[in-house]
């Protein structure tokens, strides 16, 4: 089960869920409209675990307000290779022109990140979810 | 001078052994369709071009050459003295050493494991020349569990400008296996000073390396921006060794606070490594596509990928030195 079913499941209201949606859209609104939103920033922000960070994500990205991606990074130097936006796209090999090699998959030599994009218009038509019963 | 029209197993001859990279973006530059996927495609669109009459087998060979001189190097930079007594003694070493000039760059042909002189070049203006020999790169085939060697020429160019005294010295990027061994193992470093030792005994000259920290620094602060930069590596006078990488996709390392609170620390600090993209609209026509170069200053080596022709190598050095 994951962690948004789970939260789902918890309580029919999902007060905790609601709560902690309108925490990241809080933040979301502090940030410009062409940012890259990484999870594990935005749990650092808001005094939460990235998990549930990326379980709000989830939920805001239901209601169209982001869209994730995925950032394929250079495993030795951190630099972003490629944006893909399904993992069926990954590519077995992918060519680093800073370190001058390709980089493998299998190997482990490129690293794979979820970060989202935000939909200003449909950011600012968000509306506080309700948190109490 | 080539006159016929050459078969395709001519082309294939011609430029069978370059990068699918390196002949598009040589088609491009000559303004010529340049659509292909494969080896085999890419010789079957080039000999279309020669059956069309858009190049002949003298323009094939033209483009062999420059793209086996230019592409996919890494160069390293030195100066020598360009006074009238200095220069002479080019001439002088040259002659004492007997080394055929010639008067047009010619093709690499059948490099052998052994370094062998291509030809050399000497006018007033500048010298040049060019050597090759065959590495070995190790292939690892999954499939059967096999390490399958492949043998690969490598090309190394000493280009000496006699006006302003810069230095290059351009090699391929070396493989698996080769003769520049030290304790009986192939290395890379015994490889690019074996062709700075050429080019000495060529010149004549000791070759002063270049510094590059000065220049990658003075090209990552020029405003406004001359570069895309998203990885830098610097180090402070506290010893501090920073690599600062923007993953971000699309976005410059620049700006950022971080960097804007680094620019405003009074700290010493050297600039080590950065891969650049050069952007041509701030070339005034000099690049007319936006160029990659990744500069090691702490080893002094500016490499340069498979697309890169001889006026972009030129116009970048020149921004960095």
């Amino acid at each position: 089960m994951s962690l948004l079913n789970w939260f789902k499941r918890s309580s029919p209201s999902s007060p905790q869920l609601n709560a902690l949606v309108n925490k990241v859209a809080v933040y979301l609104r502090s940030r410009a409209a062409d940012d890259q939103i990484v999870p594990k920033i935005v749990g650092k922000a808001i005094g939460e675990t990235e998990i549930r960070a990326f379980t709000a994500l989830r939920v805001l990205e239901e209601l169209g307000i982001v869209r994730h991606h995925f950032g394929l990074y250079c495993g030795k130097k951190g630099i972003p290779l490629k944006s893909i936006d399904d993992l069926s796209q990954l590519p077995t090999e992918i060519y680093c022109d800073a370190c001058d090699e390709d980089h493998c998959e299998s190997d482990g030599e490129y690293k794979v990140e979820t970060y989202y994009t935000i939909d200003p218009v449909k950011l600012a038509q968000f509306k506080e979810r309700k948190v109490a019963a | 001078m080539a006159s016929s029209i050459p078969s395709r197993s001519k082309v294939a001859q011609i430029l069978g052994k370059y990068s699918i990279a390196s002949v598009r973006s040589w088609l491009r530059r000559k303004g010529l369709s340049a659509t292909m996927n494969s080896r085999d495609a890419m010789t079957t669109k080039v000999h279309e071009l020669v059956e069309k009459e858009k190049l002949t087998e003298d323009d094939l060979i033209e483009g062999a050459i420059g793209i086996e001189e230019a592409s996919a190097k890494r160069v390293y930079l030195y100066r020598i003295s360009t006074s009238t007594a200095d220069l002479k003694k080019i001439d002088a070493q040259l002659a004492t050493l007997k080394v055929p000039l010639v008067a047009a760059r010619t093709p690499s042909v059948s490099p052998t494991p052994t370094s062998k002189l291509m030809y050399a070049m000497n006018t007033d203006s500048a010298f040049r020349a060019k050597w090759n020999e065959q590495h070995t790169r190790i292939k690892v085939d999954k499939k059967h569990q096999q390490f399958v060697p492949v043998k690969e020429p490598k090309i190394i160019v000493l280009i000496v400008d006699k006006k302003t005294g810069l230095v290059q010295i351009r090699y391929d990027k070396p493989a698996d296996k080769h003769l520049h061994e030290v304790n009986g193992e192939p290395k890379a470093q015994a490889y690019f000073d074996f062709y700075k030792e050429q080019a000495e005994n060529l010149l004549g000259l000791s070759l002063k390396p270049i510094e590059l920290r000065t220049g990658l620094e003075k090209t990552l602060k020029k405003v406004p921006p001359v570069v895309s930069v998203v990885h830098v590596v610097d180090e402070d006078e506290e010893g501090i060794q920073s690599k600062r990488t923007q993953k971000k996709i699309g976005k410059d390392l620049r700006d950022t606070k971080a960097w804007n609170q680094m620019m405003q620390d009074p700290m010493v600090r050297t600039y080590e490594e950065a891969p650049l993209r050069w952007k041509h609209g701030m070339t005034g026509g000099k690049l007319t596509r936006e160029v990659f170069s990744n500069v090691d200053a702490a080893n002094g080596q500016v490499r340069f990928d498979a697309h890169c022709s001889e006026e972009e190598i030129d116009y970048v050095l020149a921004q960095l030195v």
